[in-house]
Order: structure tokens, then C-alpha cells, then sequence
């Protein structure tokens, strides 16, 4: 490894797809960006969904072909299961002509890195950046290097924070909230074997995949929980969202967090049953808790906060990897426009905030379970980032949301502006669909109606 | 000389064309094409257009001008780069 340079135009903390993002682009501009990551890559992470629009962030980095030639899983759409009702989407009904993927984030997050470093990145790993610090237009950024145990600094004009939920920069400066409407835990692992949902509510085994594209399958646990399905290259990757209220029934349901996860993801509707003949891939369980958070500021005096390390809501809609693309590109640019120009650095800085106060609102309002959000302002705010969405996006997310019943947190925008595409076309779905296993017109179990918290 | 809205809206189209539809013909964009509602342009190419209207023109916008109000079409980019360079 070449050592690490005292100087550069931009340093870049974290090496996950916001980083990655930012880091690349400003790269292909001809700055000189140095990419710190504490970690090595291919390294474990959750957040394996990805809706099709990501593929134009992939054209913008150079990273298509790779992406493509990784052959991860191409997925049809999505099937939820809600309140006793099976409901069906297909994301080709919305004209992409590009397919949604399941991937595994290991590979596809080092992929991304591989690519920038292509690109120009100067990429460091196992290099934990400790602080920042500001003296007119210069910025430090101190870090440890784990190889060697030294601690150094870096000049640089410009930090971009990739740093996800260890959020270097907001912690440091007290900028995260947490988010007291988004009390949840999570829990998670891999499956190996058993079934998956495709669309017209076929159950498939898992070795047709590649044959019969999958869906991604979400289960309503209780008023709150619910739970996540997505068939991958090797596994099936598996998650448990709960409400801190049901936590302690989730406790009770077994000696040790194993014996509970595999009894909470039995008992959510269809994908116990998709899991009937699955086995659990050991020493891969991984949860967290009370994970929502917002900052209160996005950027200041020559930082970004860019993908998780500026915020996160529940995953429910599939937005994180996007919204790591969308941050780290809009930071990108904003970083090049005030290299260019510095005198107009707190006009980027409030671009950046315009541009993605609005859009991490958007997605907060709905993630949230129905009518529970504190924030009355954030319609309005939200509304900004829905009338910049193109109309087949807009739509999508309407969709999306209809399939569960979070889309009722969405009905005030369409209140206040009824030029949205929210509420055309928002029929894009099917209802009350029969699952049958495939090879057989055996109707799969139907769905429990009104299922109280896990039991 | 200044620039003629004409002018600019050749500009802003060429700059269109090239940065965000390369390969498109050019008569994919005309002046009341919708850019932004329409979803030709997205929020973050809408950043990139005003640093290039600022570079080019040496004018200054507003955060609050990066909104489809000001910049769906060429025509309304024309106007708010003419109006921002007459004296002042």
C-alpha cells in the first residue's frame, strides 16, 4: 500500500456506495480524492433491494458493466402480504428497461469501490477517520491507520461523510437526532434453500431463479412490525422490523436470539411458509435497534453528510442504496461548484440541503407506520422532493406505499398538490392474489387476517 | 455584446444535450420542452445547469431559483438568465 498523502482537493470518509459515489465522480472532474475505509472490502451489510432507477447512477459511474457481469439476482417486483391480503407489483409496468436487482452488498459495495478506484480514487482501507477540523478554506481530517497504528491528518478543501450509522462528522458536532416516531428493531439473517413468491403468486423453489425471476416478498407483523424476503445468488436474505412494543414478546419466544429469529420469521405470514423447508446459514444473525435518525444540519463549513451517515429510516420502501447514490451525487456536484468557485460555497451548501432535506423527509413520511408522525411540517417540506421526482417516480413510490398501508401518510401531499402523479395510474397492482405453489394447483395457505404483534 | 435569449437557449440546449442526453437528436429538445416535470432532467442535473448558467454568464442565482419554476423549460432558463444579466 502506497502511504497515505498529507494533502488532497477532497477526502472521502467510508467506502460504501454514498462514498463511493461522491468520491468517484469528483474523481472523474480531475480532483485529487483520497477515500478512507475502516473497514476491508468485500465486507458484511445489510439492504439487498435495489428498484431500477438505480441504474442510471451506475451509468454516471462507470460501474454498469460490472454491475451487470456480476449476474446478481434480477428481480420481478414486489408481493406484499398486509393485513390478510396478498398484493402483487411489477416494476416493468413502469416502463424501465433495466432490471431491479437483489444483490449481495458485500460484492456489490466492493464492486463500487473497485470502479472508483478506476477512476482515480486514492483508496485507503482499515483507515479510520477519527475528526475534522476547519481553519478558513482548509480542513483536517485526523485518522488512525489500523496496519500500521500510526495517527496523521489530512489537508484537504472539502469532506464528504460516507461514514454510515458511525456518522464521523454528526456525532462529532451533535447534529443526529434520533427519531422518536421510528422506534425499531431489527434482526436478520441467511437462508439457504426453500421457496420464493414470483409474480401471478407462483411459490417457486429456489433453483429457479435465474429461470422465473423473484420478488421481493414484505409480510405486515402486527400494526407496526413486518418483515422482509429477498431470494439471492446463494441465500435468502431474511429480516425481522419490530416495534420496540413488541419486543418483549419477541423475547419470549426463545432461549437465544436464534431460537427467536427463527421463530418470529415462522410466524410472519407467507414467508413462514416460503421458509418451511429452508435452513438457517449459522453465525450470521446480525440486529440493531432504535436505528431511525435525521440530522439537523446536511452541510456546513466544507462537509457533505452523504448516504447513512446523514440519516436513515426504517427500509421498508427500498430507498437506502438510492439515497446513497442520490446524496453522493448531489454532493459531487455541489463539492465541483464550490472548487470552482469559492465564493459560492454557502450557496452550495444550501442547494444540498434543498435538494436532500426534502427527499430524506419524503422517504421518513413513507416509511412510517400509519399516522405516526409528529413532524406536521414535514408535508410541506416533502412536497419539494415529490415535485421534483419525475412523475413515473412519484408513481412508483405511490405504488409501493399502496401495497402496505403506508401510502396513507402519503395522501396529505396529494391534499395539498394535485398535479402529483401520486394518485394516476396508482392501479398498478393486483389484489388478493393466490399463492400456488408451483408444478401444483394446491392454493398455498392464505395469509392470517389481523395478526396481532408476532404471535 | 449580451447574450439574446435566442442565444442562451442554444447554449443551455447544446449543454443539455451533450452533459445529460448524449446521443438524443437535438430536436428530441425544444424551447417548451418540460425538463424537469417530465423527468428529462433530475434534481441534481438541474444543480450542474445554474453552475454552468453562473460559469458562462458570470451571474449569481439563488438556492431557491433551482426549482421547476425557473428552469422547466429553455424558455423559462433563457428568461431568468436575461433578466439576472440587465444591469442592475
Amino acid at each position: 500500500m502506497s502511504p497515505i498523502p498529507a494533502k488532497a482537493d477532497v477526502v472521502v470518509i467510508g467506502g460504501g456506495p454514498a462514498g463511493s459515489t461522491a468520491a468517484n465522480l469528483l474523481a472523474q472532474k480531475g480532483y485529487d480524492v483520497v477515500l478512507l475505509e475502516k473497514t476491508t472490502h468485500p465486507r458484511v451489510t445489510v439492504g439487498e433491494s435495489l428498484l431500477p432507477h438505480f441504474w442510471k447512477y451506475l451509468d454516471a459511474l462507470g460501474a454498469a458493466d460490472d454491475i451487470r457481469d456480476a449476474a446478481f439476482v434480477k428481480k420481478s417486483g414486489g408481493t406484499a402480504v398486509w393485513r390478510g391480503m396478498v398484493r402483487q407489483m411489477r416494476l416493468m409496468d413502469f416502463g424501465y428497461s433495466r432490471p431491479p436487482l437483489h444483490v449481495e452488498r458485500g460484492e456489490f459495495d466492493h464492486i463500487l469501490l473497485k470502479v472508483a478506484e478506476r477512476m482515480g480514487v486514492k483508496v485507503f482501507e482499515r483507515v479510520v477517520a477519527r475528526k475534522i477540523a476547519s481553519n478558513g478554506s482548509q480542513r483536517r481530517v485526523s485518522y488512525g491507520n489500523l496496519e500500521t497504528g500510526e495517527e496523521a491528518e489530512i489537508t484537504c478543501r472539502f469532506i464528504v461523510d460516507g461514514s454510515g450509522q458511525t456518522g464521523v462528522i454528526a456525532n462529532q458536532l451533535g447534529f443526529r437526532e434520533f427519531d422518536r416516531d421510528l422506534r425499531f428493531m431489527s434482526v436478520w439473517g441467511y437462508f439457504e434453500n426453500g421457496d420464493y413468491a414470483a409474480q401471478g403468486g407462483l411459490v417457486c423453489p429456489m433453483e429457479k431463479r435465474y429461470e422465473i425471476p423473484p420478488t421481493t416478498v414484505q409480510a405486515g407483523i402486527g400494526d407496526w412490525g413486518w418483515c422482509w424476503h429477498i431470494p439471492q445468488k446463494e441465500s435468502t436474505s431474511v429480516g425481522l422490523v419490530l416495534a420496540l412494543s413488541q419486543q418483549a414478546e419477541f423475547k419470549a419466544r426463545g432461549a437465544n436470539l436464534e431460537e427467536r429469529f427463527l421463530e418470529g420469521c415462522r410466524r410472519a405470514p407467507v414467508v413462514g411458509e416460503l421458509l418451511r423447508d429452508a435452513t438457517l446459514v449459522p453465525d450470521a444473525l446480525y440486529g440493531i435497534r432504535d436505528f431511525a435518525y435525521h440530522p439537523t444540519q446536511l452541510a456546513g463549513e466544507g462537509w457533505y453528510l452523504v448516504g447513512d451517515a446523514a440519516a436513515f429510516v426504517d427500509p421498508i420502501n427500498s430507498a437506502g442504496v438510492l439515497t446513497a447514490f442520490y446524496t453522493g451525487s448531489a454532493a459531487a456536484a455541489c463539492v465541483d461548484g464550490s472548487l470552482k468557485n469559492e465564493s459560492r460555497i454557502d450557496y452550495y451548501t444550501k442547494v444540498y440541503s434543498r435538494l436532500v432535506r426534502p427527499r430524506l423527509t419524503l422517504f421518513r413520511l413513507s416509511a412510517l407506520p400509519e399516522g405516526q408522525n409528529t413532524y406536521q411540517e414535514d408535508y410541506q417540506i416533502a412536497l419539494k422532493a415529490a415535485r421534483l421526482d419525475s412523475a413515473v417516480e412519484q408513481e412508483l413510490l405511490m405504488v409501493q406505499t399502496r401495497l402496505t398501508d403506508r401510502s396513507l401518510n402519503l395522501a396529505p401531499l396529494v391534499a395539498i398538490d394535485s398535479g402529483l402523479a401520486y394518485n394516476t395510474h396508482s392501479n398498478r397492482y393486483k389484489e388478493n392474489i393466490q399463492l400456488t405453489r408451483l408444478d401444483s394447483d394446491e392454493p398455498f395457505p392464505a395469509p392470517v387476517a389481523g395478526l396481532q404483534s408476532v404471535a | 455584446m449580451q447574450a439574446t435569449e435566442a442565444d442562451i437557449k442554444e447554449t443551455v440546449k447544446d449543454y443539455i444535450l451533450s452533459e445529460f442526453l448524449p446521443g438524443e437528436s437535438p430536436d428530441a429538445l425544444d424551447d417548451s420542452t418540460l425538463l424537469i416535470t417530465s423527468g428529462v432532467l433530475d434534481s441534481i442535473a438541474t444543480v450542474k445547469i445554474v453552475s454552468f448558467l453562473e460559469e458562462k454568464y458570470g451571474i449569481e442565482l439563488e438556492a431557491h431559483e433551482l426549482s421547476p419554476e425557473y428552469l422547466n423549460t429553455l424558455s423559462d432558463i433563457a428568461r431568468l438568465v436575461t433578466a439576472r444579466i440587465a444591469p442592475k
